[in-house]
């Protein structure tokens, strides 16, 4: 059902070929979907650093052993439905039997479909490498990252996708490597060592960090109506999601949990 | 709950385990090559995947502890003092003693240096019949 939803979603805007920056202090963030014939959207407030920050430490990501290898859990939804009611101001395309705006019936919030909640978050987090980028630009110093993000609501109602958005950075040292390593295994062990199960907490505040010290410059967004110009205005602006997908693109790895999950989906 | 990077004894198990799973690797590469040719290779290779003993957090904070900080050692990297965590110390120290009585379990070769299976063997199988086919050649 998500699928179907996401794939009707993920339509691109016609205007996602302009050079439009993306508003990151938009006051709203809105995401449209269609599924089956109808066509939704959720309204939320500016989704902030605090909110995310929640948003990360509720993910569980477990790993268990089991006969044959390792089985992995990683759990977004209940960190999903709280962002979701912490956030979402109002809803479209939604209808109550007695007439009545959806938002005047008590716990509204609750009362939306649950795989539509799911999906409205996923599609706030719409952001990844830029895909067939051109590699032969090189840079003289400093590492450019490249992102594609979906953000808000196009001019024909699909969701407005914004392609190559560049992160500078300067180029990280052992050191950084090292603190994104550390924070991304990270473990505690629930249960005992040798039968219990592995919890990674967030290594998202780890990210947000060596974001904030590396990045030198930004493209293709913007707040106040203008282009983003100083470290501080990027580091206080830019939305947590796309600082993590940026910094986990700047530190390439095969990590051991890739491996790991390798494992457990043969498995 | 058990913090991974201070639980002393249940990384030393762990790395003892990555250090003897070393010696099968040679093994397992031979099993992924026949795995590709076999009517099941996914039962292939289950069966000769390392049997882990310990929760998995145990192996992704050595494999760190290797990667991000013993490598750079040994390829001569300096940290200082305050660059390492309590924790990244105890893991270099887990590192340095299972891999201490790995080596005594397991000394080199006499001849090609390799790990020996057992502690009381001189030269490993390998080097054991080259010898064995230079003294006929030599008859």
């Amino acid at each position: 059902m998500n699928e179907a939803i996401n794939s009707l979603a993920e339509k691109e805007s016609a205007a996602s070929a302009g050079c439009a920056l993306l508003p990151l202090d938009a006051p709203e963030r809105i995401v449209v979907f269609r599924s089956g014939q109808r066509s939704y959207r959720h309204v939320f407030r500016r989704i902030c650093a605090a909110d995310w920050e929640k948003f990360f430490s509720a993910v569980v990501a477990e790993f268990r052993n089991e006969s044959g290898g390792y089985s992995q859990l990683l759990d977004t939804d209940c960190a999903s439905l709280k962002l979701y009611s912490l956030a979402i101001q109002r809803v479209e395309g939604y209808r109550t039997r007695d007439g009545v705006a959806v938002e005047s019936l008590t716990d509204w919030k609750a009362r939306i479909p649950q795989n539509h909640q799911l999906t409205a978050v996923d599609l706030l987090m719409k952001v990844g490498p830029t895909e067939h980028a051109d590699e032969s630009l090189l840079e003289s110093e400093g590492v450019t990252i490249l992102l594609d993000a979906l953000w808000n609501e196009g001019d024909d109602g699909a969701m407005r996708q914004y392609r190559g958005l560049a992160h500078r950075f300067a180029s990280p040292t052992a050191e950084h490597r090292r603190r994104f390593l550390r924070a991304r295994n990270r473990a505690f062990v629930a249960g005992g060592s040798r039968a219990g199960t592995t919890i990674i907490p967030s290594a998202h505040p780890v990210l947000a960090k060596l974001y904030d010290e590396l990045v030198l410059s930004v493209e293709g967004y913007s707040a106040a109506g203008a282009a983003l110009t100083s470290r501080e205005q990027i580091a206080r602006e830019m939305d947590s999601v796309h600082k993590a997908a940026a910094v986990g693109e700047l530190f390439p790895t095969a990590l051991p949990r890739d491996e790991i999950q390798k494992e457990s989906e043969a498995a | 709950m058990i913090a991974v990077c201070t639980d002393r004894e249940g990384l030393r198990a762990a790395a003892l385990e990555l250090f003897e799973d070393s010696l099968h690797a040679a093994e397992r590469d031979r099993a992924e090559t026949i795995a590709v040719q076999s009517a099941d290779p996914e039962a292939v290779l289950r069966a000769c995947r390392p049997n882990r003993k310990l929760s998995p957090g145990y192996y992704l904070w050595l494999n760190f502890m290797a990667e991000a900080i013993e490598r750079p050692l040994e390829a001569g990297v300096t940290f200082r003092d305050a660059d390492l965590s309590a924790d990244e110390m105890l893991g270099l120290d887990v590192l340095r003693e299972a891999r201490a009585e790995f080596r005594r379990k397991h000394p080199p070769c006499g001849g090609c240096g390799k790990p020996l299976p057992n502690e009381w063997d001189k030269t490993c199988a390998d080097c054991q019949r080259a010898a064995a086919a230079a003294n006929r050649e030599r008859n």
